[in-house]
């Protein structure tokens, strides 16, 4: 095997050993984080549908079109980062109770014709930004 | 006994003690009501027992303001009426109490009657159509089927209300064909439409009828009694046409015939998603097994001002998410269970009354020179209220249980204020409200024995009498209502 073909087999295996892992802790930050599946809506629509009212949701609201703001909102509009809300996010349950309120209070909206709590919908809004 | 009135010879006249001209589920059940009764009947229907176009061209009519069926399809003109095969789905349940109620926030409601009078009635309604067990009691039918559990909802929002099937449907024509042949005391005339009506001077009581059919011969029917049960449209048309002593119609004195046409509507905007599949049970038909529907408590239709409109679920088979869901649901039902996770959601709704929605004569005549009807159906923005309300409502509850989300159609969402798409009119094709019961003369065309004001021996039969129509349809309340009739005419009647 000569220099240039062994270097060759180098990127090409490490490639093959880091871009599954990459992808595998990409995904699993977005699907082990509570705040980008909206409990309810995760278990009724695909994650294409979840993005798809995501951007709806940002084009009904432009001032919330970025993730710290939405993450802002999301935690009761306390000034967050995506890098702290990531190390510390809302719990699941915190986050059902913050949708179930929502319908109770009648803070709902309609997008995509589906009558949602304005939690979850900044829930797919933030999911559709990855 | 039983005669084809186009075998009578010209200018036949019949005489008994009870004429009831129509012989759908009103007019037949009054009809069995009376069987041995110490009275001769006469009963006359338009049609024969067969379904005819000739026959049923006799119902066409013009339409007017929103979308309607042709008025030709929108009733059966044959023995048996629109209970025949082909009109009536079976669906049957009792109106609830606040619909006899006078209702603040709904003009001209309020029957004269309350629900108390009319329950006795209900039960015995019940084997005309086939019921079965007498029983609209959630907890009752929960005891004979375990599987129908109920949604975690406020009950304070919503209840359960049950429905009962007819299944399959009785056709009344079909059940009590022979049985009123055989009566000796009912005389069944079939292809004996009536043309006129006749009163005396001073217009206080009716003399006779005057029927014909295509032969081109003429009769007449002289009674006690008159009992009108032709359908909602037909007996406004009836009443109106008979305008020789009367120019504006038989007991329209104070021009309410025809008016408060009102029909159910029957909206499917919007779709439930389930977050997990479920077996639904309780609120999806299945043979004669009861099922509910979502009905909004009293008070919160109080609170928000809306009409009764009860939500029903239909399984929409794209129901699933994904393959995973798709397995599960595999899986399920090799286990034998039916899981859904996703429903069309029909809110039932009644139409409040309007006097612009309303039966008129055409100025053309049909085929045996009867003016045909004229149908305004207009409707008003509290039914479009109504419907945004109980979405909103059904989206908040089943939002603060997790139990699933809302999806609302585009074709709803784009609506401009004030306007009704064209799939949603015409939903129940329940005509009600045009002879409208009232004690007041001057809000009803009959009293609460369901005689015509001021007419001493005129009778009104069916939907037409209904002030208002609940959201619930109506062949169980017209069989009631006129076995109630059928009492009151045995009392009054001689013998």
């Amino acid at each position: 095997m000569n220099r240039r073909r062994f270097l060759g087999f180098i990127v090409l295996a490490g490639a093959a050993v880091s871009v599954p892992l990459l992808y595998r802790k990409y995904f699993s930050f977005l699907s082990g984080n509570p705040i980008f599946h909206p409990s309810v809506l995760s278990h009724i629509c695909s994650e294409q549908m979840l993005r798809q009212i995501g951007i709806s949701y940002r084009a009904l609201f432009p001032k919330e079109n970025s993730e710290s703001q939405l993450l802002a909102l999301l935690v009761h509009a306390k000034a967050f980062n995506t890098a702290q809300s990531a190390n510390s996010p809302l719990s699941a349950e915190q986050l059902k109770l913050e949708v179930q309120k929502d319908f109770s209070d009648k803070k709902t909206i309609i997008v995509n014709g589906w009558v949602l709590s304005v939690t979850e919908a900044r829930q797919c809004a933030l999911l559709s930004f990855h | 006994m039983y005669i084809d009135a186009r075998s009578l010879d010209e200018n036949a006249l019949i005489e008994g003690d009870i004429c009831i001209v129509g012989a759908g589920p009103a007019g037949i059940s009054i009809a069995v009501e009376l069987i041995d009764a110490p009275f001769k009947v006469i009963l006359l229907e338009g049609g024969g027992f067969e379904f005819e176009e000739r026959i049923q061209q006799l119902y066409d009519g013009k339409t007017t303001g929103l979308p309607y069926l042709p008025l030709k399809s929108a009733a059966l003109h044959k023995f048996g009426g629109s209970s025949s095969q082909g009109g009536w789905a079976g669906m049957c349940s009792i109106f609830d109490p606040i619909v006899f109620e006078k209702r603040a926030w709904v003009d001209k409601s309020g029957w004269p009657i309350s629900q108390a009078d009319l329950l006795p009635y209900y039960e015995r309604a019940t084997p005309y159509l086939d019921l079965g067990i007498y029983s609209f009691d959630l907890k009752y039918w929960q005891t004979q089927y375990p599987s129908s559990i109920e949604l975690p909802l406020d009950k304070e929002v919503f209840w359960n209300k049950i429905w009962r099937f007819s299944s399959p449907p009785t056709h009344c024509g079909d059940k009590y064909k022979n049985i009123i042949i055989k009566a000796k005391n009912i005389h069944l005339y079939t292809y004996a439409n009536v043309v006129d009506i006749h009163a005396n001077d001073n217009i206080s009581k009716v003399d006779e009828i005057t029927f014909k059919n295509y032969t081109g011969k003429t009769h007449k029917v002289r009674a006690k009694y008159f009992v009108l049960a032709c359908s909602g449209i037909q007996n406004a048309r009836v009443l109106l046409a008979a305008n020789k002593q009367c120019p504006n119609g038989l007991g329209n004195n104070n021009g309410l015939i025809g008016r408060y046409f009102m029909d159910h509507l029957d909206v499917r905007f919007a779709e439930l998603w389930l977050k997990e599949y479920n077996e639904f049970s309780l609120y999806l038909q299945e043979g004669k097994r009861p099922r509910a529907e979502l009905a909004i408590m009293p008070n919160k239709q109080a609170e928000y001002g809306i009409l009764i409109g009860n939500t029903s679920f239909q399984v929409l088979d794209t129901g699933h998410t994904g393959y995973l869901d798709k397995l599960t649901k595999l899986i399920k039902r090799k286990f034998n269970r039916k899981l859904h996770n996703a429903f069309e959601l029909i809110i039932r709704l009644e139409q409040a009354p309007n006097p612009l929605s309303r039966v008129t004569l055409a100025d053309e005549k049909d085929e045996l020179g009867v003016p045909r009807a004229q149908l305004n159906w207009v409707l008003s923005p509290l039914e479009m209220k109504s419907i945004r309300k109980i979405y909103e409502l059904a989206a908040q509850q089943f939002g603060m249980t997790g139990i699933g989300r809302l999806r609302l159609s585009e074709e709803f969402l784009d609506l401009k204020n004030g306007s009704f798409p064209d799939s949603m009119v015409a939903g129940g094709v329940h005509h009600m409200g045009t002879t409208r019961m009232s004690n007041d003369p001057k809000n009803g065309v009959v009293d609460s024995n369901c005689r015509v004001h001021n007419i001493q021996n005129l009778y009104i039969a069916g939907s037409s009498c209904f002030p208002t129509g609940a959201g619930v349809n109506p062949t169980l309340t017209i069989v009631a209502l006129s076995i109630r009739l059928a009492d009151h005419l045995k009392e009054k009647a001689p013998g």
